[in-house]
């Protein structure tokens, strides 16, 4: 889930903060401080996130679009200038513009909103615009509620009492509530100092910027392993009194299935699936750095040196063109598979189905599955070259081919097969190219 | 010779054997008398050792037969004054409750000869009178013929002495005990001038006494040496003492009570109209207007006949009211009220609308005018209810700072009606003139102060100034009265001084006048000291609704304190300023003051900031050398380092001192001049770290140091 970073740069936060010893903060000052908290914990544990810093005033400028990289990001929130008035509407409008363009409308994303809550006076401040919000035309409409599915979350460079003096607190609230309810304001809890602002931005790394930890297990077999990004809460509408599902950590899996009969499922979302590598003295070890050829180069050595049923799994799935189903939870399941980013690299993948015990409705249910080898007449013939699943038509549609994987969700790309399946049906039929 | 030497013989005897055997030394007495009944020796003797024996009924009877026969001897008058001296104490002491029970033994007939007898020995009148007085409370049969010249003559002892207060020792003698036995005798017959006169001089008195002035040291002249009543260590204490008279004969218990009371009793003996004994003053005050609109309509006749039933009622009700009013706004001037914790109020105009934008305000210039046209025309019209004219002008009052706020001003709306009341006819107004005259009122200066809101009221603002300047004269004087007390009360007073100067300024603002109200505002805030912490309002007060605009402009009575007053003198300068800096003329200055004046009550002054900040950019330049010294609020520093920038309007700002200075420093060719944004930029910056600045300290100090620059900025 990309994340933006909108950071004040208004002139309200060169406002000084009497800390105890000689040196003197401002509010810049301590906001900076916490990013760097946020940023040094995303490059440690979190570095598959996406982050852009955006810095507004009267205006708005991105500084950094998005990006792994956490140097360029610290080296941009070290140079921030101070400007004038604060103009929220212009900045989100701002953030809007920049995460459809790089994401689209369909990609989560969340925002980081950095302010000290003095939210300025006038056309273009919050209040401003909250006051007008519902007598706009069609073509001045107030950003929120993006037009994309996304967290808003305000860090105040201030404490809750000070925001409750003015009506800052009031309009934050109202932001969030336009965007759907999704995020949450904190405050600094005392006096403005490091150790307040270290404590609230270790509040959002919790919400929001833990890594998912888990187990994945085949009989025997186990590896730790990082799910990215973390799997949501599911919240299932149909029941009466629903309570939100989560992912355990404990990945089983309880089978494994063509990639042709599983076809194209819907999912509700798709995950990384990285090994967490131990090495002799026990330290936890990424799996390399943002570098493509150095990151490759350290996991072929690790691959090298130390057996990991990951790759084992990762290998056998993008050879025999399989997928291999997981559980999830009681009633819950996902599928494991093998993605291919380019020619050379592929990566291990996890998708979620709609918890149920009948996700695929042209399977079954998931319980009544079992080995081919107990039925009394092996399903996919004798040679292993029919398949039961789905049920043919006698024409040939594009719907009916095998399963598509999309290379990126922002448009229509070429898409290339290379299971093995896939081979004999290209000797069979010439190759074609959809858009 | 030898009789005397024989009496002497067996009194002397006699006294011998009181202690051995009583009951001898009595059978001595016995036979002496029988020997010799015309001896006063022995009776008095027989009588003294009753007394020592504090045997009642026989003393009593001996006590009898001395009176009756040995009336000349002086030995008998003292006993007979310490009787009575007991008789008008009210001491719980032994000896005292003996002789007063000595005194009960006697006949009715004697005891009152022997009062009667008692007073003609009296040289003292106020001692003369307290004696009469006893004679007239157990014998009242005897009112009729003692009481009217007793009361004459405590007045006539009033006017020999040349009193400077009627709170005196004659008047209170008079007012408190002789008059309710004179109006409370049926077989009285007064007439109903004497009535009235009789009526005006309780007045009077119960005004003056619940008005006095506080004073710490009871200045009592020890001139009584009766009894040692009167004893000058004895009048020492907090209440102030009238002199002549005891600690406890001072005190006067529920006086606006008595005084209802009276006027009920006088009512009824003068037989007044749709007279039914009032409970209240604002009854009694209801009943007036009825009686006065009922005799309007009627005839004239029945007007004049009236006339001192409605002058003295209305007056009554009037001074009544307005007392319990100005205790309210003014408890330090009365005595009891000073230990309240309470400090003074004053009223002013209501600035609530100060934030509001220039066009409302001219509006409301046009309606006040025409409202105070309509209100002199009303005034002078017999026709219109007078009830009215109290409608039009609301007072706000902070409720949580002042408990008693609805009964103040239920006060100060009954005794306005009164005023109006007692000046809707000429002949009314004649003889208020005239009670007024006779108890000078115009030395009274809590009467001042209600009068001078008053008018305030009516929306006389020029009136009000002149009784703003009678008040100051007076004011003068009491303080040099009390020049002992200021040092205990230094803080309060200089508070007060300044009461009238701030009602000088709201004055002239409401007459336009804006150059002598910032003067008087001025000189106001000089004397204030503000607070060390900012006070923060709760956000329920900064988001109340303002209330719609009424048909005339609102009052308000705020607290005289420091916290209260600085805040309406900024909210004042703001609202003189207002009118100047929005016009179509470009005054810099006007509009620099105004924006430094709106950092107080902010977020209220935004829409007029951004009105200031609109008019600045049309300007395309704005000139204000003070700008970094008094300018710290966060939201305004932000919008003025915006319009420099391309998108804010790119104006030519000129907020440092001397820039022109730096401008020449700074230029290298061309006319480009370099520096000078990143002057303003430091500037600016260092002008943030100043945000946390206790903001009041920083508007007190910009009065205070551009006093000369602000009055000079007005026409």
């Amino acid at each position: 889930m990309p994340t933006v970073v909108l950071m004040d740069s208004s002139l309200s936060m060169t406002r000084p903060v009497s800390v105890e010893g000689s040196e003197e903060f401002q509010r810049k000052n301590l906001a900076v401080h916490g990013l760097t908290m946020l940023f040094e914990h995303m490059a440690t544990n979190y570095k598959l996130e996406f982050t852009s810093l955006v810095a507004f005033s009267s205006l708005w400028e991105l500084m950094v679009p998005f990006t792994r990289d956490y140097n360029t990001l610290q080296e941009a929130l070290n140079n921030l200038e101070d400007y004038d008035k604060t103009c929220l509407e212009g900045a989100l409008q701002g953030v809007s513009n920049v995460v459809q363009q790089e994401w689209g409308s369909a990609c989560p994303c969340q925002v980081v909103l950095v302010t000290d809550g003095a939210l300025g006076i006038g056309r273009g401040s919050l209040r401003h615009s909250l006051q007008t919000v519902k007598q706009r035309g069609e073509d001045k409409k107030f950003p929120l509620p993006f037009p994309f599915p996304s967290k808003l979350y305000i860090m105040c460079i201030a404490n809750a009492e000070e925001l409750q003096a003015t009506d800052g607190m009031d309009n934050l609230e109202q932001l969030i509530n336009l965007n759907g309810g999704d995020g949450q304001i904190y405050t600094m809890e005392g006096p403005l100092c490091l150790k307040s602002v270290q404590s609230m931005f270790g509040k959002l790394i919790d919400q929001a910027y833990s890594p998912f930890h888990a187990v994945l297990r085949c009989g025997n077999l186990t590896s730790d392993v990082q799910v990215f990004p973390r799997p949501e809460p599911v919240i299932i509408d149909e029941e009466v009194d629903p309570m939100p599902k989560n992912v355990q950590t404990d990945l089983e899996i309880v089978g494994f299935i063509e990639i042709g009969d599983i076809s194209s499922p819907p999912v509700l979302s798709r995950h990384l699936v990285l090994p967490i590598a131990v090495n002799k003295e026990g330290d936890e070890i990424g799996t390399g750095t943002t570098d493509d050829t150095e990151e490759d180069t350290s996991t072929n050595q690790m691959a090298g040196k130390s057996p990991n049923f990951c790759v084992l799994l990762h290998g056998s799935l993008k050879v025999e063109g399989m997928v291999a189903l997981v559980q999830l939870g009681p009633d819950w399941y996902g599928m494991l598979y093998s993605q291919a980013d380019s020619k050379k690299k592929s990566n291990l993948m996890m998708s979620l189905f709609d918890p149920g015990s009948e996700p695929l409705p042209w399977l079954g249910r998931m319980s009544q599955l079992g080995p081919a080898s107990d039925a009394a007449e092996n399903p996919y013939g004798e040679d292993d070259s029919k398949s039961p699943f789905p049920i043919q038509p006698k024409h040939k549609r594009s719907y009916a081919q095998n399963v598509t994987v999309w290379i990126k969700a922002s448009g229509l790309q070429m898409y290339r097969k290379f299971s093995a399946m896939q081979e004999n049906y290209l000797k069979k039929h010439k190759p074609s190219i959809r858009n | 010779m030898s009789a005397q030497g024989d009496c002497e013989f067996l009194v002397k005897r006699a006294r011998e054997l009181v202690p051995q055997d009583p009951y001898a030394a009595k059978a001595w007495l016995i036979t002496a008398r029988t020997l010799y009944p015309t001896d006063f020796n022995i009776q008095y003797e027989m009588y003294s050792i009753e007394r020592n024996a504090e045997r009642t009924s026989s003393a009593g009877r001996l006590l009898y037969d001395i009176f009756v026969n040995f009336p000349d001897q002086p030995v008998v008058w003292r006993e007979i004054s310490a009787i009575t001296a007991a008789l008008r104490n009210d001491s719980q002491d032994k000896h005292a409750q003996f002789l007063k029970g000595v005194f009960e033994t006697l006949p009715g007939q004697v005891q009152c000869k022997m009062l009667l007898k008692a007073t003609e020995q009296c040289f003292n009148t106020l001692e003369k009178a307290e004696m009469l007085l006893l004679l007239l409370k157990r014998f009242p049969e005897s009112v009729v013929q003692h009481g009217v010249s007793l009361g004459e003559s405590l007045l006539e002892a009033e006017s020999v002495e040349d009193l400077e207060t009627p709170v005196n020792c004659f008047r209170k003698l008079f007012v408190c005990d002789v008059l309710p036995l004179i109006l409370n005798n049926p077989e009285m017959c007064l007439p109903v001038s004497l009535l009235y006169k009789y009526l005006h001089k309780a007045a009077e008195f119960y005004i003056c006494y619940v008005t006095r002035e506080p004073s710490a040291d009871g200045q009592m002249q020890g001139s009584q040496e009766v009894g040692g009543l009167n004893s000058p260590g004895r009048g020492r204490g907090q209440r102030s003492v009238i002199d002549g008279l005891s600690d406890k004969a001072s005190v006067v218990t529920e006086p606006w009570d008595r005084l209802l009371e009276m006027v009920g009793v006088v009512g009824s003996l003068c037989d007044w109209q749709g007279e039914k004994g009032s409970r209240s003053y604002a009854e009694l005050l209801q009943r007036v207007s009825d009686l006065c609109r009922f005799l309007s309509a009627a005839d004239a006749d029945g007007f004049s006949r009236c006339c001192s039933q409605i002058v003295s009622c209305c007056t009554l009700v009037l001074f009544h009211c307005a007392f319990h009013y100005v205790s309210a706004v003014q408890p330090s001037l009365f005595q009891g009220h000073s230990s309240l914790s309470s400090g003074p109020w004053v009223l002013l105009e209501d600035l609530s609308s100060v934030y509001a934008d220039v066009e409302v305000e001219r509006k409301h210039t046009h309606k006040k005018r025409k409202l105070a046209d309509g209100r002199e025309k009303t005034m002078s019209s017999d026709d219109e209810d007078v009830l009215a004219k109290g409608r039009g002008r609301h007072i706000v009052v902070s409720k949580s700072e002042m408990l008693n706020w609805a009964e103040t001003l239920d006060h100060f709306r009954t005794a306005r009606e009164s005023w109006d009341l007692l000046h809707s006819h000429p002949s009314l107004e004649a003889e208020f003139a005239k009670i007024c005259s006779a108890w000078k009122t115009e030395m009274w200066l809590w009467f001042r102060i209600f009068l001078t809101d008053m008018i305030i009221y009516q929306g006389q603002y020029r009136k009000a100034l002149s009784s703003l300047a009678l008040m100051s004269s007076l004011q003068l004087q009491q303080n040099q009265n009390q020049n002992q007390n200021s040092l205990q009360t230094g803080s309060s007073s200089s508070l007060e001084n300044h009461r009238a100067v701030i009602q000088q300024a709201s004055c002239h603002y409401a007459l336009g006048e804006y150059r002598l109200a910032c003067e008087k505002l001025l000189e106001a805030v000089g004397g204030l000291l503000p607070q060390n912490q900012e006070f923060v309002k709760s956000s329920d007060e900064q988001r109340k609704p303002r209330s719609k605009t009424r048909r005339g402009n609102d009052l308000r009575l705020v607290p005289c304190t420091s916290k209260s007053i600085l805040p309406f003198c900024l909210q004042l300068m703001l609202a003189c300023f207002k009118l100047r800096a929005f016009t179509d003329n470009r005054d810099d200055l006007a509009l620099g003051h105004v924006i430094v004046l709106l950092q107080f009550d902010w977020p209220q002054g935004e829409s007029l900031f951004l009105k200031a900040v609109d008019k600045i950019c049309q300007q395309g330049s704005f000139q204000y050398e003070n700008f970094f010294n008094y300018v710290t609020n966060i939201d305004m520093l932000e919008e003025f380092a915006y319009l420099r920038t391309t998108e804010g309007g790119r104006v030519q700002l000129e907020l440092l001192p001397n820039q022109g200075m730096l401008i020449k420093h700074h230029t290298v060719t061309r006319g480009i001049t370099k520096g000078v944004k990143e002057d303003f930029r430091l500037a600016m910056e260092r002008q943030v770290s100043r945000c946390g600045e206790n903001l009041l300290m920083v508007l007190h100090r910009f009065c205070i140091n551009e006093k000369i620059i602000l009055i000079q900025s007005l026409p």
